[in-house]
């Protein structure tokens, strides 16, 4: 199919197939071969590029998204003879070793700077944790990142403009189109039942690792990242209403989010580093109906309702009812996910959600768990807890929550909880180390949840 | 620097749930190759003038370790010129002589010493001419170069590692003079023990190495630190195993765990020079020293924390429960 791509500020027009990666068409179809393959699957950050204002691994962004896109790379940055600040800031602190992270490492910068022109230390390492440096210890990188800010490199951006004509993409001369990018959601419903079987992207993180090592494969695709009714987060009716769509990057950016349901902004967070949230969608967490998904945790326990629509309407069911089990969603073949649904938390409620890797950042949960209670009169009168990462799809503590609820907190009860968190998770590897984290979790809850019930 | 001794007593007696832990390790390290194995090497480089600029040809391939940034400061300081004079050639072996392989810390040490000898043989050739040509004295050796190739069809010369020494190893009994010179490196890992979700993190790292003369100190320091924070990952992250039919499992990055720039810790470094005699201008081989301690250094700190003792490395989140359980068990049965 052709595609249109402004790539640092030159329209491009390539004839590539849908699920050709944007990697793969910055370097093999034009040449800039500046952004390198690591990982291949968003786990390195070599390939970062900024897509659309945002930082992205162009490893995992098929074609058919990022056509009508506007890109910048290294090369729109500044050339050997001639580099940006940003670049001579790298050079003149030793930031660059091996270089082979450079490119990304300074366009995940860029990203950082566009957004936060002041950033502290935090800020620059939460930035830079999905770009892997295995040369310089990252200190000299973070002292390039500053140099650059304090000479003025942020007053020097100017705004890029998008010369793709349109997004979509047209099908190579005398073929019939195998990938739709519709912008309304009736053509997607519509597409979505006339081709039974066709295979749905979103933010594309899993599928295409999942096409790489062969797991996944098409005949026909829908994208569905255009459509608008699928994104965007409201807050109506005493709920929250999050766009299947929605990137957790977004969720992250969300006032709603941060005011009303921190336990999820601290999930989103927490799931994978800045360019792969600002490509994998909520819908996608759970549509994989997966226990290694990070959002579910702490989506059930929030009482979340999910809103599926097809040509022939809208069913809504509770996020519990929807994870029927192993990769296997309450889904039709010509439905798709539309809205996720969270109530408004009770006033005086509290959440929160922890999470378990093995590194600080970029890691997938060893251990994810969720929780969510309401405290009246001294008593627990809801209490909502969820674990993922220890069982095939993520689950309810339902004997932890039975016991709770209704009762008033003592450490007694506390220890009692534990115990019976511990008997209840039944993780298949690892199995004591998980079963005591939880008990440990479920202690550190229910002892933050005794002080809040103080302070209230 | 890192007020190791007063820290290890006061961390010795937390209490807790989330605790400190400090540990120190000191290592030298060789550099070069063991025994003879340098001077039967035949280590040789190339130098040769192109009309413009100086150019370097050796087999010591650029891995981000810093040869193509460091033998040109090699070859400008000996030919009297500015780096940006020479450049350095990318290794191709139909262009380049054999200056030994890129490992064992040995680049600077050695390779350089070749590059740097190539470059005398190179000013040799041109004073020679410059004295046959009553050329005055004091003239740029570019500039000499310049002339001397319109004399000539080119200018080039070829340089060794050569050792003055006299040091002696014996091959049979493994004695003698096992290395040239040895950089020296301590170094102390604080680090946070959380007992309830049995993750260890180094915090802060110091480190005071002595690695000779240092001819580039801000890639010095970044190989301190990049070999520091590999030597962190591999006692904390980064766990291979092999499953049942001999494949690797870690097979991605993302079941082998390198840190990010969250798991990094705040650097503290101190570089010291004691320089070796048989080092280009003084200088000890540095690549792998940081690699020594970093593991050593860090289960010493989770010991400190957690009062358990760690033989072996990854120091998982599993391993750290394991070990801690155990402890358990023979504190209680002590008990009974």
């Amino acid at each position: 199919m052709k595609i249109e791509l402004t790539v640092n500020g030159v329209l491009h027009i390539a004839d590539v197939p849908p699920m050709k990666t944007l990697l793969e068409i910055l370097r093999d179809e034009l040449g800039l071969k500046g952004s390198k393959e690591g990982c291949g699957e968003g786990e390195c950050g070599a390939c970062s590029v900024i897509m659309n204002g945002r930082l992205v691994n162009s490893c995992l962004v098929p074609a058919a998204q990022a056509s009508g896109s506007e890109i910048l790379t290294i090369e729109g940055l500044g050339t050997s003879d001639d580099m940006d600040m940003l670049q001579k800031a790298f050079v003149t602190e030793g930031a660059v070793q091996c270089g082979f992270c450079t490119p990304g490492m300074i366009l995940a910068a860029r990203a950082l700077l566009e957004e936060n022109p002041s950033p502290s230390e935090e800020d620059i390492k939460i930035a830079l944790s999905g770009n892997i440096c295995r040369c310089t210890g990252y200190e000299k990188i973070y002292a390039a990142i500053n140099k650059a800010v304090a000479d003025g490199y942020c007053s020097t951006f100017t705004v890029r403009r998008n010369l793709c004509s349109s997004g979509n993409a047209v099908p190579a001369h005398g073929k019939e189109s195998i990938c739709f990018a519709p912008e309304t959601l009736s053509d997607a419903l519509r597409i979505l039942d006339d081709n039974r079987g066709i295979s749905v992207i979103a933010g594309a993180t899993d599928i295409i690792p999942d096409l790489r090592n062969g797991r996944f494969k098409y005949e026909k695709l829908l994208d569905i990242s255009r459509v608008p009714e699928l994104k965007g987060i409201t807050l109506s009716d005493g709920a929250i209403v999050i766009g299947s769509c929605t990137t957790n990057g977004e969720i992250i950016r969300s006032s709603i989010v941060k005011k009303y349901l921190p336990a999820l902004w601290e999930a989103s967070f927490r799931s994978g580093a800045p360019a792969v949230q600002n490509r994998a969608t909520i819908g996608g967490n759970i549509a994989t109906a997966s226990g290694a998904a990070d959002l579910p945790s702490i989506l059930l326990p929030l009482g979340a309702s999910v809103a599926v629509e097809s040509i022939s309407g809208t069913r809504e069911m509770r996020l519990e009812d929807f994870i029927r089990g192993y990769r296997d969603p309450d889904l039709m073949e010509n439905e798709l996910i539309s809205l996720i649904i969270i109530p408004v938390p009770k006033k005086g409620s509290v959440q929160k959600f922890y999470k378990r890797g093995s590194r600080r950042a970029l890691t997938l949960s060893r251990i994810s768990i969720g929780f969510y209670a309401e405290i009246k009169n001294g008593e627990i009168d809801e209490f909502r807890a969820a674990a993922g990462s220890m069982s095939p799809v993520p689950v309810h503590l339902d004997k932890l929550e039975s016991l709770l609820r209704g009762k008033k907190l003592s450490s007694g009860l506390i220890q009692e909880a534990a115990e019976t968190a511990k008997a209840e998770v039944n993780p298949r590897r690892s199995a004591m180390w998980r079963k005591t984290m939880t008990s440990k979790l479920v202690t550190k809850f229910l002892e933050e949840l005794i002080q809040h019930r103080e302070i209230i | 620097m890192s007020d190791y001794r007063r820290k290890r007593e006061l961390y010795e007696k937390q209490q807790g749930r989330v605790r400190k832990g400090i540990g120190v390790a000191i290592a030298l390290h060789g550099g070069g190759f063991t025994g003879a194995g340098e001077d039967n090497m035949g280590t040789t480089a190339k130098v040769s003038f192109d009309g413009e600029k100086f150019r370097i040809y050796t087999s010591s391939t650029e891995i981000g370790q810093g040869s193509s940034t460091v033998l040109p400061m090699i070859a400008a300081e000996s030919l009297g010129v500015s780096p940006e004079d020479v450049i350095y050639t990318v290794p191709d072996t139909s262009k380049v002589p054999n200056t030994g392989p890129t490992v064992a810390s040995r680049t600077t040490m050695y390779a350089g010493k070749a590059v740097r000898d190539a470059c005398e043989n190179i000013k040799k050739e041109l004073f020679s001419w410059c004295s046959n040509m009553k050329l005055p004295e004091n003239v740029k050796t570019a500039e000499i170069a310049k002339l001397y190739l319109r004399d000539h069809k080119s200018l080039d010369a070829f340089g060794v590692n050569n050792f003055t020494d006299n040091s002696i190893w014996d091959e049979e009994k493994f004695e003698g003079n096992a290395y040239r010179g040895y950089a020296w490196i301590a170094s102390v890992v604080e680090a946070e023990v959380d007992l309830d979700t049995y993750e260890a993190s180094a915090r802060n790292v110091y480190a005071a190495a002595e690695v000779g003369r240092i001819i580039n100190p801000v890639q010095a320091r970044g190989q301190i630190t990049g070999g520091l924070l590999q030597s962190i990952g591999w006692t904390h992250t980064e766990d291979i195993r092999i499953d049942e039919s001999g494949r690797y499992t870690s097979s991605h990055m993302n079941s082998y765990l390198v840190p990010t720039s969250m798991d990094a810790p705040e650097w503290n470094i101190e570089l010291l020079e004691d320089p070796c005699p048989e080092g280009c201008f003084g200088s000890k081989g540095m690549g792998e020293l940081p690699m020594d301690v970093g593991a050593p250094a860090f289960t010493a700190a989770i010991e400190n924390a957690a009062h358990v003792p760690c033989s072996s490395i990854p120091v998982t989140g599993e391993k750290l429960f394991d070990l801690l359980e155990k402890n358990k068990k023979e504190m209680t049965g002590g008990a009974k």
